[in-house]
C-alpha cells in the first residue's frame, strides 16, 4: 500500500537533467589536489626515468694504454666513459658518445688516430665485457667480432662485475684489474701503480699464455 | 573524487529516492527541488570512498535527511503548504494512492521517516538506528505507533 503511495514519486528527468548541470556549474573541486597529484606522477616519472636510463648496466673495458671504461644503461646504450689516465682522456675528446650503441662508440674509438697508431705499432688493445648476464656478453662479443676479428692485437674477454666495484676504487678499468689479479696470482710483485702504467702488451709478455679470464678470443690480422 | 559519469549515474540511480524522501521530510515541491539539488551537489565533491552501491545508497538517505532537517530548522521555511503542491499528479489520479500519501504527510515527522524507511526503501530497524541515529528499541517503538495511526487514518485498514 505504501510502495504502491510512494512508487509515483520520483524525480523528473527534467529535475535529474537540471541537476546535472547545476553540480557541474557550482563545483569548486579543489585544483590543488588534482596539480600536486599530477606533479607528483610527473615527478616520479621523470625520477624512474632517470633510473631507468642512467642506471650502469653493463660496462665494457678499454685498455690499450689509454685505459678507459665505457658504462652501458640497460639498452646497451653508452651513457658514460671514465678515462683511468691522461691518454684516456685526450682519447675520448675526440668522440661523441652520450646515448649511442656501445658498436657505434667502439667502432668510432678503434678508427681514431691514437688507436690505429696504437695498433700499427702492435700495442695491443683488451676489450673487456662486464656483465652478469651470460646471455647478453655472448651477444655483445658476437656483435664486437663483426669489426674487431679482422685485427690480430684486439683482445675481447667477458668477465663479472664481481671486481668491478675494487676496480673502481683502485681508479682502475675492471678490464686492467683483472689483469693485475692475474699477474698477482702468478706471482708477481707488482702493485697497483705498476701494473696501471704498463700497456696491456707488457702485462701480455708477463702474463704468457696464462692471459686468460672467462672466455677471450684474438682477432688475427 | 567523483567523476561526472558518476554523477549522472548516482542521480540516475538514486534520485527518485532523494526525491521521495525530500518528499517525505519538506511535504514542498520546490524546497524539495532545492535540497534535491544540494544533495547531489554535495556527493560530487565528496572525497569519501564507498565500498558498495549499499554504502553509497545509506550515504545519500543520511545526507538528504539531515539538509531536510537544517532546511525545516530554518523559521522561514516551517510554512505549511497545500498537498497538492507536493503530491505529483500520477499520485493524485489513484484515490487510495491519494489517501495513503496524505495520510503518511500527515504524521509527524520521526513517524513519516520511519514508515518510509522501512516500508518503502525496506530497511531493517537496526539499518534506520543507525541512519537516524536513534536506539533500534525506539525505531520498534516508533514504527509500531506510526502503523497504528496510519490503520486509524485509513478506515482500520492495515497498511503494509
Amino acid at each position: 500500500m505504501i510502495k504502491e503511495a510512494f512508487d509515483k514519486i520520483g524525480a523528473s528527468e527534467d529535475l535529474k537533467d537540471k541537476t546535472y548541470t547545476y553540480v557541474l556549474r557550482h563545483t569548486k573541486k579543489p585544483l590543488y589536489p588534482k596539480l600536486i597529484l599530477s606533479f607528483g606522477a610527473f615527478v616520479l616519472a621523470l625520477i624512474a626515468t632517470y633510473y631507468i636510463y642512467f642506471l650502469p648496466i653493463s660496462f665494457i673495458s678499454f685498455d690499450i694504454n689509454p685505459s678507459l671504461e665505457l658504462v652501458l644503461n640497460r639498452f646497451d646504450r653508452v651513457i658514460d666513459i671514465k678515462a683511468y689516465n691522461s691518454d684516456a682522456k685526450d682519447l675520448i675528446s675526440e668522440i661523441s658518445y652520450f646515448g649511442d650503441d656501445y658498436n657505434e662508440v667502439l667502432k668510432e674509438l678503434i678508427a681514431t688516430n691514437t688507436v690505429q697508431k696504437c695498433l700499427s705499432n702492435d700495442e695491443v688493445l683488451s676489450i673487456t665485457l662486464i656483465s652478469d648476464d651470460d646471455l647478453k656478453k655472448e651477444a655483445m662479443e658476437t656483435s664486437i667480432e663483426d669489426y674487431t676479428l679482422e685485427y690480430e692485437n684486439i683482445h675481447c674477454h667477458k668477465s663479472s662485475s664481481e671486481h668491478t666495484k675494487e676496480a673502481h676504487h683502485h681508479n682502475m678499468s675492471s678490464g686492467k684489474y683483472q689483469y693485475y689479479l692475474l699477474l698477482v696470482e702468478k706471482g708477481y710483485d707488482l702493485d697497483l701503480d705498476d701494473v696501471n702504467s704498463m700497456t696491456i702488451k707488457e702485462i701480455l709478455e708477463l702474463l704468457g699464455e696464462d692471459a686468460s679470464f672467462e672466455g677471450h678470443h684474438h682477432g688475427h690480422r | 573524487m567523483v567523476s561526472e559519469q558518476e554523477l549522472l549515474n548516482a542521480i540516475d540511480t538514486y534520485g527518485d529516492m532523494v526525491k521521495r524522501l525530500c518528499v517525505v521530510y519538506l511535504k514542498n515541491q520546490a524546497d524539495s527541488e532545492d535540497i534535491f539539488q544540494s544533495v547531489f551537489l554535495k556527493y560530487y565533491q565528496t572525497n569519501k570512498n564507498f565500498q558498495s552501491a549499499e554504502h553509497l545508497k545509506a550515504w545519500l538517505v543520511r545526507v538528504t535527511i539531515n539538509a531536510c532537517k537544517d532546511h525545516l530548522r530554518d523559521f522561514f521555511n516551517s510554512h505549511k503548504v497545500g498537498l497538492d503542491e507536493v503530491i505529483e499528479k500520477p499520485v493524485l489520479e489513484d484515490p487510495l494512492n491519494k489517501e495513503v500519501f496524505e495520510a503518511v504527510l500527515s504524521l509527524e515527522k520521526k513517524y513519516r521517516e520511519v514508515i518510509y524507511l522501512y516500508y518503502y526503501e525496506g530497511y531493517k530497524a537496526d539499518e534506520i538506528s543507525k541512519l537516524l541515529h536513534k536506539n533500534t528499541n525506539t525505531i520498534y517503538s516508533l514504527l509500531s505507533r506510526a502503523r497504528e495511526k496510519l490503520k486509524i487514518l485509513l478506515g482500520g485498514e492495515e497498511i503494509d
